[in-house]
């Protein structure tokens, strides 16, 4: 080993006054040249402050200092009083008024210049009350589900009021029966909107669907353009629940 | 291949390094192909084109152009990129036997295997540059910081080490540099061994995926890798002698070794194949056996059964023991048929792995597979990528001197080699001409001992005397002025060259070999000596 | 360099001595040694310059260390300008997570939530976090769907394949997130150590470190990491990286809940700091026995599960 090395040396040291000059300045100024280079890359890569740094804590930096979309909404009832408090006592009390608005944030950092039109969604649509409230397997029992199938169709805000929960009657419905499939079709098992448990079960004719849906009687006012009352309508209390003619409630 | 006052020597051609002249010269080479050669060059160049316009759609991050999802996220590219980097460290496991630890019967052919090599790393470094997304970030993030607890990390670290060593060996395969070559085997050799283990480890370390997890990835990576090195080596040995690139014929004892080899191999892939699919098929662990019904009786089972059992393992197993198929070109078919039994098992082994998610990844349900199905771009980048190797070596083929017999054993225990024993290393007339003048200049006493010149393979010669066989070379290398290729007596045994060894120094009782004409090949030439 | 070589100088005494001409074979023709003094000439270069590039790069690395002594290029741990946010101090924090599936009633909000505060890409292939339904078929048979990750809820019936009409015995929803284990695989794989653990548990990828290569996506066992595509509006706004749930860590790091503990309107994903002495979130969720989802990945995942989901295998 000692040999080899002798001889490499002897191989590659300077034989002339020239070639020492050469080489030590080569040498020592590459490695000037070099430790700069190295240290002021270092200190570009992993300098903490730098925004392109390497450094770990300015990559953590950046992504603890995104901008937000949602607001907390513990913030919500400070300006808007009378949802909260209507809010305050009823199913949807614990939801946040994200989930139906959308993010907020923005309407929160507006401050006293908020207004509607930060709002994402300022009147939510039917999808965002059918997202929760569709009937769907996996969903717990003791939530209220719907199938929309079955349900009125209309805008559930019609009848629906989510800051109170509070669901009026469908509005009557403008219901002409002119060139209209026979009524269980629509109204049927098996319709959009079928009828409530409290009907007489069983297939009905037009009929006797008719003895109660007209106009002045039932439960649901029905506008029949030309159409008289039925016989057995006398016999019906005004109640609208049908006692005679054979028909049990 | 030189470039000398510009002027560029390829073999016989010497070429004035100017556009024009470089066109003349490649009209001319077209020219003076057979049709054969010209259809092999222009199937070869389409496949380069389909390649490149593939690996330009892929280039730019984030373009939606592979047939990875979340869900599925290693594809085409990955089992590429795993392929051509076992093919590396196969061939260098495969040759060290020979030059590493001396077993002149697995001696193969040390050049056409070292450039071998460096053109599966190359390409497998191609192919995973298009696949990650963004690699120049790869060479200063993994550089720059080590991540010890990655495998990729160290799969990274050898086979980068890997590409230097494979470099430096071709390197010093036609230049004048024996010393270095012997280390730089050796090294290679060692990376053979270390990089597939680790490529391995990268699939072996995900718990995440069952089909994949264990201590046995990382072994089936290295038989994998062993399989895949023979039997391309294998098919270089069927096509020097098919095409006759070099000046003598296959050897009965190379192609032994060759098929023993190979058999070996595909022995040891199938039991650990077996091994694979029992265990997944009597296991516990929650996808695992989903995972292996689907390799063997799912959807990935006529590419398991008929592509890696049958057509991969059974058939060539089949050509190699039957007595009556041992002929080169069947030796040949049959590590074809091995090669493509490889690269179908990595990547039924990659795909098997993340067919059955353990989970829903990222939101996404397969029911009952993932689903992936490669896209046109990965399949166009492995096609570009074969052509670019195969390419690559049929021009190494053509324009390099390719000329064997100077295989470099380092024998890493001086005490057990004796003394009659035949010493394997065979400098070319360039490196016996370095041996002189490091004789004279340095005075250094590890002159290669080459061979006494006998038959091309036979290498029983008795060891010579290291200076009196430096000097005989060094004599040797002098330009003779007969026209004889010096090459004929600088370069002992296994020299690709001789047309006439009969007329070297020492020849022995050796038989002769089956004398070919020597083909339209480039020879040996003075002027590579010096 | 033109100096008059002289070789017999650089033989050392002691070694095998160079052969004498006279040694020579009979049939030797040799080589005048000034015919290849160049040769000699050009390895000695070779030899030199790359010897003298290895000291010059040895004498610029110790340079450096040295030089790197002398000017503060580098924050100092003593540091008081912490290179995070003001008024933060993660390591005083131990976030918890908690997820009651009994609670969920898979509206998908949440996801919609993460999508809209994260610029998760729109895709419903790619997404932070997910709710999944888990069904048992008066069968046995176990389904799981996700159908476009929950983002638009759920429909009725299950829409696994292979469940068209079965009938469902049980079900619950399970929404999913990014564990940030304890013990992750993800960080560990990572061949550039582009992903890390913050100091306050939450795992983070640095996205101009990031290669894409897919590693920790393959490695993570509960699918929480992707790969974002080229859309325009991608978290870090890169394309082509690994991306994940990090529990929003620009609100937490501000006093906030997570967007999808925001928005969730039944209290199925809870959020909060167990340091925290006004906050019992670890102690409720422990005292009705939350537990971590698949702790036999042994990844030591940290997001705390109540509800039927404990009950299934």
């Amino acid at each position: 080993m000692r040999t080899k090395i002798r001889r490499l040396w002897a191989s590659v040291r300077p034989r002339t006054r020239r070639g020492r000059l050469v080489a030590a300045v080569a040498i020592l100024g590459g490695a000037a040249v070099l430790a700069v280079a190295i240290l002021a890359g270092a200190a570009m890569a992993w300098n903490p402050y730098l925004d392109f740094a390497l450094h770990r804590d300015s990559n953590a930096k950046q992504w603890a200092t995104l901008p937000m979309s949602f607001a907390d909404s513990a913030v919500c009832i400070r300006c808007h009083i009378t949802e909260a408090s209507r809010l305050a006592s009823n199913a949807h009390a614990d939801i946040g008024c994200q989930s139906c608005h959308g993010a907020l944030l923005a309407h929160v950092d507006a401050g006293e210049n908020a207004s509607k039109a930060d709002v994402m969604i300022k009147v939510p649509t039917d999808e965002v009350c059918i997202r929760c409230h569709a009937a769907a397997v996996g969903r717990p029992a003791d939530f209220q589900t719907i199938v929309p199938a079955n349900h009125y169709v209309g805008q559930c805000l019609q009848c629906h009021d989510p800051h109170t929960t509070l669901a009026q009657h469908p509005p009557v419905v403008s219901h002409p029966l002119a060139n209209l499939p026979p009524c269980l079709t629509c109204h049927g098992p098996d319709g959009f909107k079928a009828r409530n448990e409290r009907h007489p079960s069983g297939l009905l004719t037009d009929q006797e669907c008719l003895q109660c849906h007209v106009a002045g009687r039932g439960p649901q006012q029905i506008t029949l353009p030309g159409v008289s009352v039925p016989p057995s309508a006398s016999s019906v209390p005004a109640s609208g629940k049908p006692t005679s003619s054979g028909v049990t409630p | 291949m030189q470039l000398i006052d510009s002027t560029l020597y390829l073999g016989k051609v010497a070429v004035p390094a100017t556009p024009r002249a470089m066109r003349k010269a490649v009209v001319r080479e077209i020219g003076m192909m057979s049709t054969a050669t010209r259809v092999w060059y222009a199937l070869l160049s389409v496949g380069l084109v389909i390649g490149a316009i593939t690996a330009l759609l892929a280039l730019p991050p984030g373009w939606e152009v592979m047939g990875t999802s979340p869900s599925f996220e290693w594809g085409m590219l990955i089992v590429g990129y795993v392929f051509f980097a076992i093919m590396t460290s196969g061939l260098c496991l495969a040759s060290s036997l020979g030059t590493v630890f001396g077993i002149e019967r697995f001696l193969p052919f040390e050049k056409r295997h070292a450039i071998l090599a460096l053109l599966s790393l190359t390409t497998a470094f191609g192919i995973i540059a298009l696949e990650l997304h963004y690699p120049i970030r790869m060479v200063f993030g993994a550089v720059l910081v080590i991540a010890p607890l990655s495998p990729m990390w160290w799969m990274g670290v050898f086979y980068g080490a890997y590409l230097v060593v494979l470099i430096v060996e071709v390197w010093t395969l036609f230049t004048p540099h024996p010393t270095i070559h012997k280390y730089a085997c050796t090294v290679a050799a060692c990376i053979g061994l270390c990089a597939p283990t680790t490529l391995g480890a990268v699939f072996g370390v995900l718990a995440a995926k069952p089909f994949w997890f264990g201590i046995f990835t990382p072994i089936l990576m290295v038989s994998s890798a062993f399989v895949a090195g023979v039997a391309l080596l294998g098919i270089a040995f069927w096509a020097v002698n098919r095409f006759k690139l070099a000046a003598w014929a296959i050897s009965e004892a190379t192609l032994g070794s060759v098929r023993i080899l190979l058999a070996g191999g595909l022995i040891v892939a199938t039991a650990l194949i077996a091994r694979q699919v029992l265990d997944g098929l009597t296991s516990d662990v929650p996808g695992f056996r989903p995972a292996t019904v689907a390799l063997v009786a799912g959807p990935l089972a006529p590419a398991f059964w008929g592509g890696r059992v049958l057509a991969g393992i059974l058939i060539p197993l089949g050509i190699l023991v039957a007595p009556r198929l041992r002929t080169p070109s069947f030796t040949g078919l049959a590590a074809f048929l091995a090669l493509a039994g490889v690269f179908v098992d990595r990547s039924l082994f990659v795909v098997a792995g993340e067919i059955v998610p353990r989970t829903t990844m990222a939101g996404t349900v397969g029911y009952p597979y993932a689903a992936y199905t490669p896209s046109l771009v990965e399949i166009g980048i492995l096609v570009g990528a074969a052509s670019f190797m195969a390419m690559a070596y049929s021009l190494a083929e053509r324009y390099l001197p390719m000329g064997e017999g100077d295989v470099h054993a380092f024998w890493p225990w001086p005490w057990l080699k004796r003394h009659d024993d035949h010493d394997l290393c065979t400098p070319e007339p360039a490196m016996a001409l370095a041996t002189v003048i490091g004789a004279a200049a340095d005075g250094a006493a590890v002159a290669e001992e080459p061979n006494a010149p006998e038959g091309p393979n036979s290498l029983e010669a008795p060891a010579a005397e290291p200076f009196d066989a430096g000097m005989a070379a060094a004599a040797a290398a002098a330009p003779a002025p007969d026209g004889a290729a010096p090459a004929d007596v600088a370069m002992p045994a296994g020299s690709g060259d001789l047309g006439t060894p009969t007329d070297a120094v020492g020849a022995s009782d050796a038989p002769a070999p089956e004398a070919l004409e020597p083909g339209p090949w480039p020879s040996e030439r003075p002027e590579e000596a010096g | 360099m033109t100096e008059p070589l002289e070789p017999n100088t650089q033989v050392p005494a002691e070694g095998p001595s160079v052969p004498a001409v006279e040694d020579a074979p009979a049939d030797a023709v040799l080589v005048p040694l000034e015919d290849i003094a160049s040769q000699i000439e050009q390895a000695s270069l070779t030899r030199r310059a790359f010897l003298g590039f290895g000291v010059a790069l040895a004498g610029g690395a110790v340079g450096a260390a040295f030089l790197g002594q002398l000017f503060p290029v580098f924050a100092s741990a003593e540091d008081t300008v912490s290179p995070l946010i003001p008024d933060y101090d993660p390591a005083s924090k131990a976030w918890t997570f908690v997820v009651d599936t009994g609670k969920c009633i898979g509206c998908g909000l949440c996801v919609v939530a993460c999508k809209e505060e994260n610029h998760v890409p729109e895709s419903s292939e790619f997404t932070r976090t997910w709710v999944e339904r888990h069904t048992t078929m008066t069968d046995g048979t176990m389904y799981v769907d996700a159908p476009d990750a929950g983002i638009n809820g759920f429909p009725a019936a299950c829409t696994a394949p292979g469940s068209e009409g079965k009938t469902a015995k049980s079900s619950f929803f399970q929404p999913r997130l990014c564990m940030q284990c304890a013990d992750s695989p993800c960080t560990g794989v990572c061949p550039v150590s582009a992903t890390y653990k913050t100091a306050d548990g939450i795992i983070l990828v640095d996205a101009r470190r990031c290669i894409g290569c897919g590693f920790c996506v393959v490695s993570c066992p509960y699918g929480a990491r992707y790969i974002t595509p080229s859309d325009e509006d991608t978290p870090a706004s890169m394309p082509g990286v690994a991306d994940k749930c990090t529990w929003c860590y620009h609100r937490i790091s501000n006093g906030q809940k997570p967007a999808c503990v925001e928005i969730c309107p039944v209290g199925a994903r809870r959020f909060g700091d167990a340091n925290d002495p006004n906050d019992d979130i670890l102690t409720v969720a422990l005292a009705a026995g939350a537990e971590p989802l698949h702790p036999e990945y042994g990844t030591a995942p940290r997001v705390l599960y109540l509800g039927p989901t404990l009950q299934e295998a």
